[in-house]
């Protein structure tokens, strides 16, 4: 379908959940819309969320009211160094009656799962979970299980306490579609949050939408029209984190060691169709691009060693690439 | 009955009787050797003659000295040269072992030489014996040569005088084929880098020059008019190329702004220009129209959308009102003072 103004009274009619969604989660979280924003471009694009900030910034407690906004599977995994892959996916248990081996489907058949501190497990159990993010099946014994539709997987992390952890690698933090960071809440939204534990009041969210919902709502993103403009600027910032000598960045040349994948343009393409459709547009324009690119980049652009010493973030290459390369 | 005195004196007399009597025996068995070996040197002496030299009796300590082993004989045929090791004697070292060089004589005689290098870091007087070639292998006939005697002195040390230091290195003897050779091989070298330097600029990948855009010398108005101007007569949106129209347009707006107000406006969105010229105090009725037209422009280049003629005019319009409300004229540019003597 390509022509915008039937997209647009799709997406007018199609995104009205998301209004509904955003307030069910005020209800519960204060302040944190860019999380509550990356979330929802996350379930609308099938891409799973890692998010990362410091303990105590209601990183567990929005992945928990925006699956209980939705009436699906919910699964919460608390990642620790003892987990073993069975746990996650699941394991075959003798039956004394049958005298035969009956499966035990672990918590990741589900829809939505919140795999908590991800980076407390050790690298079978990570690798266990990301694989089974990225294949969307598993395999227990000799069958092999389809995950249910919607798939979302959430993974906290913690940046600080690094002891006793085992950090991710590169090419398994790249099956995320989103890295969000979360910072801490402003003045306003801090005292209200003191406000609502004062005063008891623990607000919960309510069940609106179905799975279906998001089903077909991913659809219509899909629908969302792209032009080829749009796609040249996708490339255009992808190869400057990776050839930035080229792309007049030669000063980022020394601090980036690997730049965006090929993954990391459609990551960006399918986020910014998801955006675009929260902002209830039937087409993309860069503003949609340039508000997703933090969160699709900053975990896909390999630091140097150098950079590290300087202590310069990928969020600051990010920002230099953006303020470079032409917007169409 | 003896005493244990005169028992004892008895056993000396026995023991002086018995030595003396083996000392004859000893003398007489080399007597007889020395006649043995003097006869069948007087054999062979007829026909052949070996000699030993030194080329100096008297030596320094750790000094050289050459000692010539020569051979001569008529029709005998030497069976086995003697075969050097690493000394003679204990005191006496081979430095060197020269290969034996034959001659023959017109006279049909035949000399042997080989010449052996020696030293000594023992002093005093060193007996170099007599060496041993034994001719016919059948009848095993041996001639040796005469015993030498090697002098080899100590340093003088001269306790009054001063202690003197070591002597300098030896220099390496100058040598041209040496030269020649190295540099010879410099040069090699150096036509390599070169030719390498040469090829690596022949090929070498030539990164693009990073984009920058210069400032231009006339003023950012007069350039956007023009252009204004010329994207009017291209007569795009009437032939269809309502799309090509915008992106011209837009293109023009914001070249204009980036160079007229030190914005990024290339590098922005429509969103973030606009921002960009609310901080830079423009006011909000200018503002308010240029986005108006960005976002016209933005959903035609993204959106497929395919606005009607007066909208298109009214885009037009927007641009060039806003340019000649903009601009600055040189005569409005601040004027810099001139220094005060």
């Amino acid at each position: 379908m390509t022509d915008i103004k039937q997209i647009n009274e799709m997406i007018e009619k199609e995104s009205a959940f998301v209004d509904i969604i955003t307030m069910e989660m005020d209800k519960v979280i204060v302040g944190q819309k860019h999380m509550v924003e990356s979330l929802l471009i996350g379930l609308l694009s099938k891409g799973h969320i890692l998010l990362e900030g410091v303990p105590g910034l209601a990183k567990t407690l929005a992945i928990n009211t925006l699956a209980s906004t939705i009436n699906a599977g919910f699964s919460r995994i608390q990642f620790t160094p003892d987990l073993l892959p069975a746990d996650v996916v699941g394991t075959q248990i003798y039956n004394q009656k049958t005298g035969g081996f009956d499966v035990r489907k672990g918590p990741i058949f589900s829809n939505f799962i919140l795999a908590d501190e991800i980076n407390r497990a050790p690298a079978k159990v990570q690798s266990a979970l990301l694989e089974a993010m990225q294949e969307k099946q598993v395999t227990i014994g000799d069958t092999t299980y389809k995950l249910e539709e919607p798939f979302l997987v959430m993974a906290t992390m913690n940046p600080i306490e690094q002891e006793g952890t085992y950090p991710l690698p590169e090419a398994q933090v790249d099956r995320f579609m989103l890295k969000v960071v979360i910072s801490y809440p402003n003045k306003a939204d801090e005292a209200q949050i003191i406000r609502h534990n004062m005063a008891g009041e623990f607000p919960k969210a309510n069940s609106v939408l179905k799975p279906e919902d998001i089903i077909k709502a991913r659809d219509v993103v899909r629908q969302v029209y792209m032009d080829e403009k749009i796609e040249k600027y996708i490339v255009d910032i992808v190869f400057a984190s990776r050839y930035p000598q080229d792309n007049g960045l030669a000063k980022l040349k020394d601090l980036i060691s690997f730049g965006g994948s090929p993954r990391a343009s459609i990551a960006l393409a399918k986020a910014a169709k998801s955006y675009a459709f929260i902002k209830r547009r039937g087409y993309v324009i860069p503003e949609d691009v340039r508000a997703v690119c933090n969160d699709v980049l900053r975990h896909r652009i390999g630091l140097t060693y150098e950079a590290e010493a300087e202590n310069i973030t990928s969020e600051e290459i990010i920002a230099d690439i953006l303020n470079t390369v032409e917007v169409p | 009955m003896r005493t244990r005195f005169e028992d004892r004196g008895l056993r000396f007399k026995r023991v002086i009787a018995s030595t003396a009597l083996q000392s004859l025996a000893m003398k007489r068995i080399a007597s007889f050797l020395a006649i043995t070996v003097l006869l069948l040197s007087s054999a062979v002496a007829q026909n052949a003659t070996v000699k030993a030299e030194l080329d100096s009796t008297q030596i320094l300590i750790g000094d050289q000295v050459n000692l010539d082993l020569t051979v001569e004989f008529n029709d005998m045929i030497p069976v086995a040269w003697p075969t050097f090791k690493d000394t003679i004697t204990g005191q006496l070292e081979i430095v060197k072992v020269s290969i034996p060089d034959t001659i023959k004589k017109e006279t049909g005689e035949t000399i042997i030489h080989q010449r052996l290098v020696l030293t000594s870091f023992d002093t005093g007087f060193i007996a170099l014996p007599p060496i041993a070639f034994m001719f016919n292998a059948d009848s095993a006939q041996t001639l040796a040569t005469e015993p030498l005697l090697i002098f080899v002195s100590d340093i003088p040390v001269e306790m009054e005088a001063d202690i003197k230091d070591i002597k300098e290195p030896y220099d390496v003897p100058f040598n041209w084929q040496s030269l020649i050779k190295w540099g010879l091989l410099a040069l090699l070298v150096i036509a390599l880098i070169v030719a390498g330097i040469l090829l690596w600029k022949k090929y070498r990948k030539v990164p693009e020059a990073p984009k920058t855009r210069l400032k231009p010398k006339r003023p950012a108005h007069e350039i956007a008019l023009e252009e204004l101007e010329e994207l009017r007569h291209k007569k795009l949106w009437q032939n269809n190329q309502t799309k090509q129209f915008y992106i011209e347009l837009s293109d023009i707006v914001r070249e204009y702004i980036e160079f007229r107000f030190d914005v990024l406006a290339l590098e922005m969105t429509t969103q973030e220009t606009v921002s960009a010229l609310k901080l830079k105090g423009l006011d909000e009725t200018k503002t308010q129209s240029l986005k108006q037209m960005l976002q016209m422009a933005d959903l035609a280049k993204f959106a497929k959308y395919t606005p009607i003629s007066n909208e298109n005019e009214q885009c037009f319009d927007i641009a060039r009102a806003f340019v000649n409300a903009t601009l600055v004229m040189p005569l409005d540019e601040p004027k810099v003072e001139q220094g005060k003597g």
